[in-house]
């Protein structure tokens, strides 16, 4: 095994919450990071930088996150990345929807920075 | 540290202790086994030194017993021989060491040291403890203060370090003594005073501050260091040594400079040889004692290999003389030995933050769920791993202990191999416990897990959240050692106080806001102390107090009070409740966790005596019934079996008799080692009274219970005791077990059912175990069978006389001969007809026949002539007063003895009463059937078969039915599957809830679920169903049902809003909350420039947030009809110019030219409202429009409205989104607003402001070459026109008035 750090992209359209998921990713997880803005981006980069796993945001313009998780996973050179959904829908019929989509993981919005990238792990078994 | 020598050499233990008690140990001497045996199980040693040859019990068999019955403590062999048999023995039963004779005392004491050092590794303890300037050498039992000795008596050294041990805790006097204090010793309170005054003596001598700060009502506490010497993580490690890695981690950093020092030295006299040559005796002695406390130091570190370098440099300058290559050896090693101490923590096992949280091994083929449940569990304050595959599940437990496992039984491939591994983990010395998952509910997985150790039995799916709740009761089962503290308070501020305020100590608190419940909280928890508020709504503390204090279970359960008074009668009232002690509010922290525990100290003294039979060493029967009580509540909780089983001895009274009372004993005591060493941790064992011994087995049925009873029997059997007399006897037992919730719902029941499968095994031969059998024949069944036989009437005595029977008869019962001459006449036909016998003998039917009816009576002869019969004709006679009254006849023919047909016999019943009725229930049905035909809910009535045989005519249109057509008279409704609910879980089908009804009587109300309409189609419904009863059995059903299709799309939308409302609160909520979150985390102080970002991102965010909630509000507002439009006259130009001059620095800013046309008309609205939509059209257009562009505003008059408009360049808006953006979060592009500041509201709040001014809005746009927004508003005049005009001017004026 390489022992060169995981890679992890993250997909959100708020500028803010890439910067901070970004940065608590490095600082705590020791990482790196790539960052896209939309559902289309992400899986450019995605295809492109084979990232270790991937965060996705669920509520997106143009592409939801659903949707470019579906497209991650039709995609040969995507499907095998672990994708994790970071959302803030949280009622149950949402919850139901993204374990019937077969994510990883779903992480709920806002979540604690100190703990994400902990839990990021735990998810991957890093 | 206290140390037992078992020697039966009175001057060589003389001689030890002697030694021992110069070094500040607590010493004991006992001269043979037998007494040093006792003195080890009443007392707490630090270390054991035992004589293998010793009288009465030998050495090596007390070691063995020792460790038998898990003795942790270190052991050192004392041996004459050096024998390497010997040693191998005795190392084999479990000594730590061995020493023989003859020895220097010093070697002794070292092994001592070495052997305390070693245990230090499994109840970890700092070596070293450090007071500021203040440092103690635990090892050495020396205190110095910067670096000079201070000399202390034993007494003094103890309780400096007992200071120093627990930092922030208060001492009471007399948790001082006994602490420190041997048992013979007889101090008072006043000693302990004494010792301290002279501590405090020799400490100000040397210089030193004070280091005991006096509690005052209190005791002793340690002074809180100014300079702190311990972070407040290291002071609760005193009380949670699991943080034992990361206890050692902060001491090292502590420690790491004197170490360092040591090494310097070290290397210096290596250095000063290897230069030199030359060693001075003095010189090497230091390096060698230097070298000596690093070996120790470091190995107690952890740091093996520094450790190791470190003896052997002790090694060789011990004996440096013999070494040929000294002096390069010493090179070589103090080289090496800098590197190992240069990145320790690394070095360290490793010890992430998370060291000390549970860690819960998931083994579960389903990846999502396990992943899901992994991510969860931190949030539960639980490590979470996962595997997926049986080798790597052995891997990861052979890596790390994990404190608990959830195990999926379809984790492994035959499903046999799942139940191997929980039987291998299962038999973990400690057992590690398992939590078995499994889809589907197989009775046989369930006892197969319950039989191997499984803690729980989860079926799936199950939500997350349950699962976690699972494993943590199970965690918490395990650390069992904890307190339990049950506070009552209403005030919640106060519970959460005290929980956080007691829960660091490791005490677990458990709180209480309702006093209703105070009773059964107090059962299902057993708290080992009870926190009462005094005034309380409902119930009062001193009523609760009381109401403990007289239930003999709870009679010694502390109860401490909280109280706001604090005069002389709320104290004497409170202690008159029976309260142990009171503490005031406010809340002092070391106060109350001082009082707690001192209380606590004393439960656990009182509680070994009180709950431990002292003979056995087995629970007693109180302790046993409290725990009983709490395993019956969890074994109906998690639906497990539990099995008690009742052990009694077999001729006891005999042995006693025979072999004295002695004897007697230790065949007791000898049992209840036995009992506690074939029984797991989680059964318990009590002696119930006598030789009479209970077993409580959770999770294990009566086969397993008997299974495990038969080894112990079998053990017991071949167990030798010896009489006071020397001769040998054995001594078997009878066993009786019984099972919840089979034999019995509680311990009285189990116990019975048990006490007499024992008196069976007693009666069958004793010296066996016997199961209590299932469904004994119970009173009920048995009795009442006897009675009936005994009681039953013979039939001889039923002989009444046929004319007493006739005569009795309510009927009328009348003979006739074939003309229809009336022969006999009984009482019944007397009161029916109103004729007495002598009116009518002799006389003809007819005269009881209508006029009109007369012909029947020829036509009723001609049948009967003819030998035919007449069953329940219906008719009508006429009474004697004349009245008709409908009856109901049965006519037979009479034959005499030769058969010839002679006459007839009449029954006759008046049936008026029954034809009223009948008449009455038919009208009721009617006016019932109209209101059934007219009600809007849908009702069928069901037969018992569960078919419809009534439906009214709303349930027949739902159900996809004309309501004029015939509806079939039975018809089956086909169900469909039902769909989950909003939580995962199934509801009951509408079937089995009409199945229930119809079989058990239940009623169900407001069950949603889904009807199936005759198209096959199915709809939403509220349901409810109830059982319809005649004479008490249940005779069908009635099902009440609405279609909810209407109120569920509402809900649905209702939902969807809040959904959205909750996303795009949490969208900002998500920025604040990371970025606060990395700031507060303190990683960022060392990178002001994202700190300065992060402040950024929060600050912004917040303002957004502000925002959205502002809008949010005032849309709810607007359209709720809370604000209402205050409408005054306005100038459109008028306002619009404002507008205008209100968006022109925006416009400026974004490089847009803003052109107003403004228009002339009297407007009557609210001016304000008008200017909030005109500008946040405006703003809205501007933030749309690329630099270099236009925005205008014009209005102009469209036949009786006004209509604005704004037009913008920008890129336009497609076709399809006109509609929408007037919705709430409806951007065209939802990122649209989050980049430009909006909140997606504004159109929604000007379209609500518009509509609620009587007007319109919308917008138009060809999409790439911008649009234009128009709202309309009805213009002042347009009521106006001719006559009415008056009125408006009057309007005009008045709403000026108002605003006036």
């Amino acid at each position: 095994m390489p022992t060169t750090a995981k890679q992890i992209l993250v997909i959100d359209d708020e500028e803010h919450i890439r910067e901070v998921t970004q940065l608590c990713l490095e600082m705590i997880g020791g990482w790196e990071v790539i960052t896209a803005s939309s559902g289309n981006e992400g899986l450019v980069k995605a295809e492109v930088t084979q990232p270790d796993a991937i965060l996705l945001d669920v509520m997106m313009p143009d592409m939801d996150g659903t949707t470019t998780f579906r497209q991650l996973r039709t995609n040969q050179a995507t499907q095998h990345i672990p994708v994790i959904l970071l959302t803030a829908k949280l009622q149950a019929a949402d919850q139901r929807r993204f374990a019937d989509l077969g994510v990883n993981a779903v992480i709920a919005k806002p979540f604690d920075p100190t703990i994400l990238a902990e839990q990021v792990a735990a998810v991957l078994g890093w | 540290m206290k140390i037992l020598i078992v020697e039966d050499d009175r001057v060589l233990a003389r001689a030890i202790a002697d030694a021992l008690v110069k070094e500040h140990f607590l010493v004991d001497v006992v001269a043979d086994g037998q007494t040093g045996r006792a003195y080890l199980e009443t007392t707490n040693y630090d270390a054991v030194l035992l004589n293998t040859h010793l009288p009465k019990l030998d050495g090596i068999s007390l070691c063995q017993q020792l460790r038998a019955c898990d003795y942790q403590m270190p052991i050192l062999l004392i041996a004459a021989t050096d024998g390497t048999a010997d040693k191998v023995k005795g190392l084999n039963v479990g000594a730590d060491d061995y020493i023989v004779k003859p020895f220097s005392v010093e070697e002794l004491i070292a092994r001592l040291r070495a052997l305390w050092r070693r245990s230090l590794a499994s109840t970890f303890q700092s070596p070293a403890l450090v007071w500021g300037e203040l440092q103690i050498d635990c090892n050495r039992c020396e205190v110095t203060y910067r670096g000079q000795l201070i000399h202390l008596t034993p007494k003094e050294y103890h309780l400096i370090e007992l200071f120093l041990r627990n930092p922030s805790r208060i001492f009471s006097r007399s948790a001082i003594l006994d602490r420190l204090w041997s048992l013979e010793e007889i101090p008072t309170e006043e000693t302990v005073r004494s010792h301290i005054k002279g501590l405090r003596m020799k400490l100000k001598a040397a210089g030193a501050p004070d280091l005991i700060e006096t509690v005052y009502g209190l005791g002793y506490r340690c002074q809180p260091l100014e300079v702190a010497v311990a972070s407040p993580a290291s002071k609760l490690n005193d009380h949670h040594p699991k943080n034992y890695q990361q206890a050692l981690t902060q001491i090292w950093q502590r420690f790491q400079e004197p170490i360092l020092e040591r090494v310097t030295i070290l290397e210096q006299v290596a250095a000063t040889y290897q230069r030199t040559g030359k060693l001075a005796s003095k010189t090497r002695q230091k390096a060698e004692q230097q070298a000596h406390i690093l070996a120790g130091s470091l190995g107690t570190f952890g740091l093996t290999e520094g450790s190791r370098i470190a003896k052997e440099i002790e090694q060789i300058f011990r004996h440096w003389s013999e070494i040929a290559d000294f002096s390069s050896r010493l090179g070589e090693l103090t080289a090496a030995l800098r590197p190992e101490l240069e990145h320790p923590v690394e070095k360290l096992p490793k010890s992430l933050p998370s060291r000390d949280r549970p860690l819960i091994l998931i083994m579960d083929s389903d990846r999502q769920f396990a992943q899901q449940l992994a991510l969860e569990a931190i949030g539960w304050g639980l490590r979470a791993k996962i595997t997926s595959r049986l080798a790597e599940a052995r891997t990861a437990i052979a890596a790390e202990r994990p404190d608990v496992v959830l195990l999926d039984l379809s984790f492994a491939d035959p499903a046999d191999a799942s139940f191997n591994l929980l039987g291998e983990l299962s038999s973990q010395t400690p057992p590690i416990p398992v939590l078995v998952l499994a889809v589907g509910d197989s009775f046989v997985d369930r006892v197969t897990a319950a039989r191997l150790g499984g803690r729980a039995f989860l079926q799936k799916p199950l939500p997350i959240s349950q699962a976690l709740d699972a494993v943590t009761r199970v965690l918490n089962q395990i650390s069992h050692t904890e307190y339990k503290i049950l506070a009552v308070d209403d005030d919640p501020l106060v519970l959460a106080t005290l929980k956080n305020l007691l829960e660091p100590w490791g005490l677990r608190v458990i709180t209480l806001d309702c006093p209703q419940k105070f009773w059964e909280t107090l059962a299902t928890t057993a708290p080992d102390l009870l926190i009462l508020d005094v005034e309380m709504p409902d119930f009062n503390g001193i009523e609760l107090c009381q109401v403990v204090r007289n239930d003999p279970r709870w009679s010694q359960l502390p109860v401490l009070f909280l109280t706001c008074h604090t005069d002389a009668e709320m104290v004497r009232q409170v202690f008159a409740a029976g309260a142990d002690d009171y503490t005031s509010k406010p809340i002092v922290e070391p106060e109350l966790v001082t009082r707690i525990l001192n209380r606590l100290e004393r439960v656990q003294l009182w509680r070994s005596l009180a709950e431990n039979d002292p003979l056995t060493g087995v629970t007693n029967r109180r302790r046993f019934t409290q725990d009983i009580q709490q395993f019956l509540h969890l074994a109906e909780r998690q639906r497990q079996p539990f099995t008690l089983a009742l052990l009694d001895f077999d001729h006891f009274k005999q042995i006693n008799d025979s072999w004295g009372h002695a004897a007697g004993d230790r065949v007791l005591q000898r049992f209840g080692k036995l009992l506690q060493q074939f029984f797991r941790a989680e059964d318990f064992v009590a002696r119930w009274g006598g030789e009479e011994f209970l077993v409580g087995m959770y999770s294990m049925t009566k086969i397993d219970g008997a299974k495990r009873l038969s080894e112990l029997l079998a053990t017991m059997r071949q167990e030798e005791f010896t009489s006071d007399s020397g001769q040998k006897f054995h001594v078997t037992f009878s066993a009786g077990i019984a099972q919840y919730p089979e034999d019995g719902q509680d311990l009285q029941a189990l116990y019975l059912a048990a006490d007499v499968a024992m008196y069976q095994a007693k009666a069958a031969g004793r010296d066996r175990i016997h199961l209590a059998q299932s469904a004994p024949l119970t009173v009920e069944n048995g009795l009442p069978t006897l009675d009936r036989l005994r009681n039953y009437p013979s039939a001889e005595s039923v002989q009444l006389p046929l004319a007493d029977i006739l005569e009795s008869s309510g009927d009328a019962i009348i003979r006739s001969d074939l003309d229809g001459i009336i022969l006999s006449w009984n009482h019944g036909a007397e009161k029916i007809y109103g004729y007495s016998a002598a009116e009518v003998l002799g006389k003809s039917l007819s005269i009881l026949i209508p006029v009109h009816h007369q012909d029947e009576l020829p036509r009723i002869l001609a049948t009967i002539k003819q030998a035919g019969r007449l069953d329940n004709y219906e008719t009508i006679r006429i009474r004697k007063d004349g009245e008709p009254i409908e009856v109901s006849l049965t006519m037979s023919p009479l034959a005499d003895a030769s058969g010839n047909i002679i006459g007839q016999i009449i029954i006759g019943r008046n049936i008026s009463d029954r034809k009223r009725i009948e008449e009455m229930l038919k009208r009721l049905w009617h006016q019932n059937e109209l209101i059934l035909n007219s009600v809007g809910e849908g009702i069928c009535g069901l037969d018992l078969q569960g078919q419809i045989r009534f439906i009214n005519p709303a349930a027949a249109r739902m159900l996809g039915y004309e309501s004029t057509a015939p509806i079939p008279q039975r018809m089956n409704l086909i169900w469909p599957q039902c769909r989950p609910l909003a939580d995962g879980t199934l509801p009951p089908s509408p079937k089995c809830l009409i199945d229930l009804s119809l079989t058990r009587g239940e009623s169900h109300q407001a069950i949603a679920g889904n009807f199936p309409r005759r198209d096959g189609t199915s709809f939403p419904v509220e349901y409810a169903i109830a059982p319809i009863r005649e004479a008490g059995a249940i005779v069908g059903a009635v099902l009440t049902f609405r279609d909810v299709t209407e109120r569920q799309a509402i809900e649905q939308m209702k939902s969807e809003f809040v959904s959205v409302v909750s996303h795009e609160l949490r969208t900002p909520l998500t920025s604040i909350r990371g970025a606060l979150g990395m700031l507060a985390s303190g990683l960022l102080k060392a990178h002001p420039a994202k700190a300065e970002r992060m402040l950024e991102i929060a600050a912004a965010n917040t303002d957004r947030l502000v925002r959205l909630i502002n809008d949010i509000l005032d849309i709810e507002r607007i359209e709720s009809g809370k604000v209402s439009m205050e409408r005054t006259i306005c100038d459109a130009s008028h306002l619009m110019l404002q507008a205008v001059e209100v968006m022109q620095p925006m416009a400026e800013k974004a490089g847009v030219t803003l052109v107003v046309e403004p228009f002339a008309a009297t407007l009557l609205v609210d001016g304000d409202r008008i200017l909030q939509t005109l500008t946040n059209l405006l703003s809205n257009a501007i933030k749309f429009s690329p630099p270099e562009t236009t925005v205008w505003l014009s209005a102009s008059q469209q036949f009786d409205d006004i209509l604005f408009q704004v037009k913008d360049q920008g890129r336009g808006i497609p076709a399809d989104k006109l509609e929408s953006v007037f919705g709430r979060f409806q951007q065209v592009d939802a990122s649209d607003s989050r980049q430009k500041g909006g909140t997606g509201l504004g159109l929604a709040i000007c379209r609500s402001i518009v509509q609620h001014h009587g007007g319109k809005i919308w917008a138009e746009s060809v999409f790439g070459s911008g649009s234009s927004f128009f709202f309309s508003l009805p213009r002042i005049g347009n009521r106006e026109q001719g006559g009415e005009r008056e009125q408006g001017t009057g309007n005009r004026e008045q709403g000026i008035g108002d605003r006036g």
